[in-house]
């Protein structure tokens, strides 16, 4: 297979972009093996497109992943590795994930302004900067609302946390609770989508049965638009329930289990797949912690060690089922972290030169687009901010992101129209 | 969103110009046109929050579909603010975008006049355009007074004719009603059985107050203004049960609802002793912007932080202005951690909401950079208020206040949040008494006046604004007290109307409505008055609209320029007051240099005193001693030296001193000069201030009466798009009829049909008959036929052997020349052929005979065959012509259903109208804490649970026998709220599914999946369900007969009785299986707590 690559041409090189890689990248060097088993793309629709993002939580080190500066006064320990694309050299703590290098597309140049955890994550989730005057929806509930289709009765916007916490809160803004996420405790499905103990199949579907009927018999009497929307939220869960096995990660082939690594980290990447081949349209995945204040060296080999071979498995698998070409990936974080060590051998917060890895769709592979100077400290090339990335999110997925959503007759751009995608990283 | 509906816009029209206009970081404006094929000089502007719109006029000829290039340039025009101040109008609300329609006015240029000349008319004050803007209440003007405040609510609704305006609701309908309205929870089956008893007159004013008095009362009203103060925003700073106790106390106390704003608006700050108080502002992390702009949105409801960054570019009355006078007010404060003892003497962090002294920073609009503004505190509706300057010197207290924890920053002396407290919460702001009305109306009627509660605008005016009015003046006349004003609320004929029967069931139903013509007239002609009036006043409103406007513009503009008069002064205070602070500075360090200066020197001084002293002391002991001890002598010398020394710096001592006294009195000139150029400013401002003073109110006396005007405008518009909502429901309907006669004609022409097949089918099967009788005829002579042959062969075989025999004798005669016995076997022989042969001839006519018959019956089942070709084929057309009917009937169907479901939509439309004209009870959804505790007590949890803790409190304390009346409410009250604060997880729960996030608005309505995985699947709400307590699962287990079984659970978790269907759909449900009763029961109660009808509640 080809990498695909939107930039060969002279313009590029003009304008000072640079594509490590770009001509050498196309070759096929899966380091895993990984198994081929599963859906395929002819299952699905072509315009069937989806989004998975890897929320590194307190904030990724670039310096220990995706742009390491080996040998200088910022660098610290952490050695670079050459990668499957010839050129870019990545964190030797990324070994697993260096062997997917021709799938994957550094931004090196990311430059947010924002070193507050909070703030950084909103801006990096909604592609705008937090203020008082208003809200918008995260990517989540954006993807669920473009993406999804509603005909599946599954949840459009999935978010994978330790504990199962968050979900409602305000991610999707104006888009209404609809779309808000579906939050899913580690690799368990969905709250309450088993019915409850001690009721047998029969009485399931005579009490279903039963409970539409006492409706029909009121809503033939008083219909509505609210009590249509309550008829309906009750038909979404029933579909939900009935395609619960698109959660239940005990129907994974135990082999797929045992190379993802049987980890916390490594069943939630398979859940993911497995959510992703089933055709849930977002799956957000959160790992923790990267708040590196302190000891920032044996955290992110710790971290990253975790990280690294299910994140490659999922990549390589998603690119071999031919899902890639469907799937968006990004693995982002509130900020990067500085290039200055300080006394505990930590790093601090760094939002003005650091690294968004995104994947798949649209996007081109193998290449790293913008670059930081030798040590770390400024952007030299390619600088993009967390509105352009937004941006690029959308039109790699096929959202052209300079429309509006019509959200109950009242029209709102989909994203910040100060800004534009990124479009020599789109194919 | 009905509106919306009606608002999409054509994919393909020519007129889809999309104009891109203006964008800041936080709206973006768009103006997009959708042409009509109905002409006409309205527009209508469609925006702002999820389901709410806002219309605004546009007069002229400008909007004709013809004129594209010129609407696309006026469009710009409206929407880049920096142009619209001269415009005529503004467009609604931020970061949305604008659908720009036209509505149907055809019937006001009805004389055929084509488009009204909007700018030559007279202008006139329309009438009823006073009654947009509450009314201050005047105990003078207050009209009626004898008459209660519910009479007067009653009286002043118009009235809407019969088919139109809901009767009575039934009893168990009422009692769910008002406990729900009054207690967030259903009545218990006790309460429905004695209110259904209960033939007194005074039964409603009974039962009303039974309810208020009620400890569950008090915390519906406690859920209540914690969701509209917190907006569910988390506990950080104060926790919740302080906070829900605080609540508790004042709605204990019926504080009026003015004091506990003001309340939660000031208290000393200080102190820790009303945190609870201050958590308005410390949830909202003291952040000025958030606070501002819900100061606006909780009191004064209007959600005004669009205008933060410049005017509101699509509410024309929300300015920025309006913001930054309010966050003037705030500005000053923040959080500010301190360290207090606790009581073991621990030091103990806080966070307390500090203020300081104000210095206001100018604001500009991100459309207009460069042009700067400055207020001070303003309430909205208010002019500017004007502070007496203070130098900054004195803009503290001197002393810390009693109580203060230690290391507070002092507090000014002019507090803003004071000032604040007091201007904001007075009974003589009417968007804040209006405001608090709105909202206890909204939270019993289940939905506002001014709906969103919080987006109260000229082009959003309240539904009925004379009620708005007297319900504004009459919660003052109730004294603001929030139980006594929703009594008068809830003691209305209008409050006590239920919901459509017939007429409802007739338009959602299959049969066709059941609505006369008559009556059909008669709803046309009750709902045409504001068409009717809009024709005859439309000119002179909005002429006098656009005579205000341009008043009020105008004003704006004077207003504007002695802004920025008053910003550049400021600015000039600002650089004057530094340099002051400077020469200040310069000053005290000049000061301190020479006090440092004239020590030293005073210093030296008196060592050289000193050593001059000792050295003489020392001579004297020398001259006594003889002058030869060398010791002393060195002493000497060396008190001597040192004294030259110092001596030798005196000079450079006393330049030092001279320098600095010098540097002391230059100071002293740039101090005062600078002092005097600040008071020299601060005259200069006193009449700037004035003259702004005054400008503000003549803007603000503008702003009242175009907004008078504009509001009066949209309200009669109101009234002719009701006027259109019911003429297309009536047409709906009447296409409904027809669509539904056309099916039963469809379907009567496939029952025709199906009848011919019958017929034909008949035939076929004779046909058939036939064929087989003839078959059988054909057969009878088929074998006569070879009967006739066989004898007439076996006859000719017969002859021929005959002739045989006789040719053979003939021949033996002459051979054998014996004729005598051969002659005589001739003979014989020739005897029995002659007698044989004539047989021959018979024989053969009966085969040909046969012969015969068989041909014919050959061609009779021939015939019948072909018969029965042709009866088949007449059934196959028929066959098909019922294929083409059934065909036609799906059609009809298909379009019945769609015609069905548009009728549905129009009828919705007018539902709404109805129930905001308060004809009909609106729908509303049970908040989350309704639904809890609902839930809770029709399952009998909740009910349970106040009996244990009475029974702990009085195992703890018990009553004595004779305890008086109060004594024992108190004793309740305090049980109700242990079982609330105890039950209060679960309903967490049902807040974390259906209720919108913190800091959104909590009025809106959704239904999501998790919700009903929640219902259906949480072990909770299944488990309630169940029999427990001798609660109604329990009772119903112990009936016997299904019947009553359906009447027991319907009465006690729907509050009404069943219907036949349902008690029929209960005995099948509970037929199913015999032996597992209990369960079925179980599910029987779940199903009906899943239901919409629980959900919701008319």
């Amino acid at each position: 297979m080809r990498a695909r690559y939107a930039c060969q041409s002279q313009d590029h090189s003009a304008n000072r972009r640079r594509f490590l890689g770009a001509l050498s990248g196309g070759l096929m060097t899966g380091g895993l093996h990984c198994l081929t088993r599963g859906a395929t793309a002819a299952d699905l629709k072509a315009r069937d497109m989806r989004v998975v993002v890897f929320n590194m939580h307190g904030g990724l080190s670039q310096l220990e992943s995706w742009d390491p500066k080996p040998g200088t006064k910022t660098g610290g320990p952490t050695r670079a590795i050459p990668t499957s694309v010839p050129g870019i050299h990545i964190s030797e703590l990324l070994p697993y994930t260096a062997q997917q290098m021709h799938h994957l597309c550094l931004m090196r140049g990311v430059n947010t302004s924002e070193d507050d955890h909070g703030k950084g994550a909103y801006l990096m989730l909604t592609g705008r900067r937090q203020t008082p005057a208003a809200d918008y929806p995260q990517i989540g509930a954006v993807a669920a609302k473009t993406l999804s289709d509603e005909a599946k009765g599954l949840p459009g916007h999935i978010l994978i946390t330790p504990g199962g916490g968050g979900g409602r809160g305000n991610e999707a803004a104006y888009l209404g609770p609809k779309y808000s996420s579906i939050a899913l405790g580690g690799d368990k499905p969905p709250q309450n989508s088993v019915k409850p103990e001690g009721i047998s199949d029969e009485a399931e579907v005579r009490r279903h049965a039963f409970r539409r009927k006492v409706n029909d018999q009121f809503l033939s009497r008083q219909r509505s638009a609210i009590t249509d929307a309550f008829t309906f939220s009750y038909e979404q869960a029933i579909r939900l329930m009935e395609r619960r096995d698109v959660f239940d990660l005990s129907k994974e082939p135990a082999a797929d289990l045992e190379r993802y690594g049987n980890n916390d980290f490594g069943r939630q990447c398979l859940l993911a797949r497995r959510m992703l081949e089933n055709g849930v349209s977002f799956v957000q995945v959160f790992h923790s912690n990267y708040d590196t204040h302190n000891e920032n060296f044996n955290f992110h080999i710790e971290q990253l060690g975790e990280f690294d071979k299910p994140f490659a498995c999922l990549i390589s698998d998603l690119a071999q089922r031919g899902l890639l070409d469907q799937t968006l990936v990004v693995v982002l974080s509130e900020f990067g972290r500085t290039p200055n060590i300080n006394l505990y051998y930590g790093r601090d917060h760094w939002s003005r030169a650091w690294t968004v890895c995104l994947a798949g769709a649209k996007v081109v592979r193998g290449a790293a687009f913008g670059a930081t100077n030798t040590e770390g400290t400024e952007v030299t090339e390619g600088q993009v901010d967390h509105g352009q990335l937004f941006h690029t999110y959308l039109q790699a997925v096929g959202v052209d992101s300079s429309q509006s959503l019509f959200v109950d007759g009242r029209e709102v751009p989909i994203a910040d129209p100060a800004v534009g995608p990124i479009w020599k990283v789109l194919s | 969103m009905a509106d919306d509906q009606k608002y999409t816009i054509r994919e393909n029209a020519e007129g889809r110009a999309k104009v891109f206009v203006a964008s800041c970081d936080k709206c973006t404006i768009r103006v997009m046109p959708k042409w009509s094929s109905l002409p006409g000089p309205t527009m209508v502007v469609v925006g702002g929050r999820m389901g709410h719109h806002i219309k605004t006029r546009v007069a002229g000829k400008l909007w004709a579909p013809a004129n594209l290039p010129a609407y696309r340039e006026t469009a710009m025009k409206i929407a880049h603010p920096n142009v619209s101040r001269g415009c005529a109008f503004r467009i609604c609300r931020g970061f949305v975008t604008v659908l720009i329609t036209f509505v149907h006015f055809l019937s006001l240029t009805a004389a055929g006049q084509g488009e009204v000349n909007t700018e030559s008319a007279a202008v006139v004050s329309p009438p009823g355009t006073e009654t947009a803007q509450p009314s201050l209440p005047d105990a003078g003007q207050v009209q009626s007074e004898s008459l209660p405040l519910w009479a007067r609510i009653d009286a002043i609704i118009p009235k809407l004719i019969e088919p139109l305006t809901a009767p009575v609701a039934s009893d168990g309908e009422l009692l769910r009603r008002l406990s729900l309205d009054l207690r967030g929870v259903t009545p218990t089956r006790e309460e429905l059985d004695a209110f259904v008893e209960d033939k007194s007159p005074e039964r409603w004013q009974k039962y009303v107050s039974r309810f208020l008095n009620d400890p569950m009362c008090d915390e519906h009203l406690v859920a209540f203004l914690d969701r509209t103060l917190m907006l569910r925003r988390p506990h950080a700073q104060v926790d919740r049960a302080s906070w829900l106790n605080y609540l508790r106390e004042q709605v204990a106390s019926n504080l009026p609802i003015d004091q506990l704003s003001k309340q939660l608006l000031y208290s000393p700050w200080w102190n820790r002793d009303q945190r609870s108080s201050q958590r308005f502002y410390l949830d909202r992390a003291g952040d000025p912007n958030l606070i501002a702009r819900d100061l606006s949105r909780v009191f004064l409801g209007r959600d005004i932080q669009c205008a933060q960054c410049h005017d509101h570019p699509l509410v024309a009355d929300y300015t920025q202005i309006d913001y930054h006078g309010l966050l003037a007010f705030v500005s000053p404060s923040n959080l500010a951690e301190s360290v207090f003892k606790d009581a073991e003497g621990k030091d103990q962090k806080t966070q307390q909401y500090i203020e300081r002294a104000a210095n206001d920073a100018p604001f500009e609009s991100v459309f207009e950079k460069g042009v700067r503004f400055r207020s001070g505190p303003r309430l909205p509706s208010q002019p500017e208020q004007f502070e007496e300057y203070l130098p900054n010197a004195d803009r503290y207290v001197a002393a810390a206040p009693p109580n203060a924890i230690a290391g507070v920053p002092l507090p000014p002396k002019q507090s803003r949040r004071e000032q604040l407290a007091d201007q904001l919460t007075a009974r003589s702001n009417p968007s804040f008494v209006a405001n608090w009305s709105n909202r206890f109306w909204a939270m019993v009627f289940g939905q506002g006046l001014v709906q969103p509660l919080d987006m109260e605008h000229p082009d959003n005016p309240p539904m009925q604004p004379e009620l708005f009015a007297l319900i504004t003046s009459g919660l003052i006349e109730v004294d603001m007290q929030p139980r006594r004003f929703v009594e008068q609320l809830v003691l209305t004929q209008t409050y006590q109307r239920g919901g459509f029967t017939a007429l409802q069931v007739a338009t959602a139903s299959s049969t066709p409505s059941t609505l006369t013509e008559e009556q059909c007239q008669a709803i046309r002609s009750a709902t045409s008055a504001p068409a009717d009036e809009l024709i005859t006043n439309k000119a002179s409103m909005v002429a006098a609209e656009v005579a205000a406007l341009a008043e009020y513009e105008s004003a704006r503009e004077a207003w504007r320029s002695v802004q920025a008069e008053r910003a550049t002064i400021r600015a000039e205070l600002d650089a004057a007051e530094a340099a002051m602070l400077a020469a200040q500075k310069k000053s005290t360090e000049a000061a301190a240099a020479l006090t440092n200066a004239q020590k030293s020197q005073t210093d030296t001084q008196s060592r050289i005193a000193l050593l001059d002293e000792s050295a003489t002391k020392l001579q004297q002991a020398v001259d006594l001693a003889g002058g030869e001890d060398a010791e002393l002598k060195q002493a000497i010398a060396v008190a001597k030296q040192r004294a030259e020394v110092a001596r030798g710096q005196i000079p450079t001592i006393d330049k030092a001193v001279a320098d600095a006294s010098a540097l002391v009195d230059a100071t002293k000139t740039p101090l005062q000069e600078s002092t005097a150029n600040v008071q020299a400013i601060i005259v200069k401002l006193q009449p700037v201030h004035m003259r702004l003073l005054a400008s503000d109110n003549t803007m603000l006396t503008a702003r009242v009466k175009w907004s008078t005007a504009h509001s009066a405008l949209i309200v009669t518009e109101r009234g002719v798009q009701r006027y259109a909502h019911t003429l297309a429901w009536l047409a709906g309907v009447e296409l409904l009829k027809r669509s539904i006669d056309e099916v039963n004609q469809s379907a009567q022409v496939v029952a025709n049909v199906d009848a011919e097949i019958a017929t034909a089918n008949s035939q076929v099967a004779i046909a058939q008959t036939q064929i087989v009788v003839a078959e059988q005829a054909q057969q009878t002579s088929a074998t006569e036929l070879a009967i006739a042959k066989e004898t007439m062969e076996r006859h000719s075989n017969e002859l021929a052997q005959l002739r045989m025999a006789l040719d053979g004798l003939a021949v033996a005669t002459k051979l054998v020349n014996a004729p005598g016995q051969l002659a005589a076997a001739q003979q014989s022989l020739q005897a029995e052929l002659n007698l044989r042969s004539p047989n021959a001839g018979q024989l053969q006519a009966a085969v040909d005979t046969a012969g015969l018959a068989l041909a014919t019956a050959m061609t009779l089942v021939a015939q019948r065959k072909q018969e029965l070709t042709s009866q088949q084929s007449a059934l196959e057309l028929i066959h098909q012509r019922l294929a083409t009917a059934r065909e036609s009937l799906m059609a009809k169907q298909a379009e019945s259903a769609a015609t069905k479901e548009a009728s549905f939509q129009q009828w919705g439309t007018v539902y709404d109208d109805c129930s905001q004209q308060l004809s009909v009870a609106a729908l509303q959804a049970l908040t989350p804490e309704q639904l809890c505790w609902s839930t809770l007590r029709v399952t009998g949890r909740l009910d349970a649970s106040i009996q244990t803790e009475l029974l702990e409190l009085d195992k703890l304390s018990p009553l004595a026998a004779n305890a008086d009346e109060p004594t024992v409410a108190a004793r309740r009250r305090q049980a109700v709220r242990q079982a609330y604060d105890k039950l209060r997880g679960n309903a967490d729960v049902f807040v974390s599914l259906f209720a919108s996030g913190a800091d959104k608005t909590q009025d809106d309505f959704f239904a999501s999946a998790d919700q009903a995985l929640f219902t259906a699947n949480a072990g909770s709400i299944f488990a309630w369900a169940g029999p427990e307590n001798n609660n109604v699962t329990q009772q119903a287990i112990e009936l016997t007969d299904s019947t009553q079984i359906a009447q027991l659970i319907y009465w006690t978790l729907l509050c009404r009785q069943p219907t036949v269907e349902e008690k029929k759909l209960i005995v099948e449900q509970l037929a199913a299986e015999g032996d597992k009763r209990n369960s079925l029961i179980q599910e029987i109660v779940w199903g009906l707590l899943a239901s919409a009808e629980f959900r919701f509640c008319r």
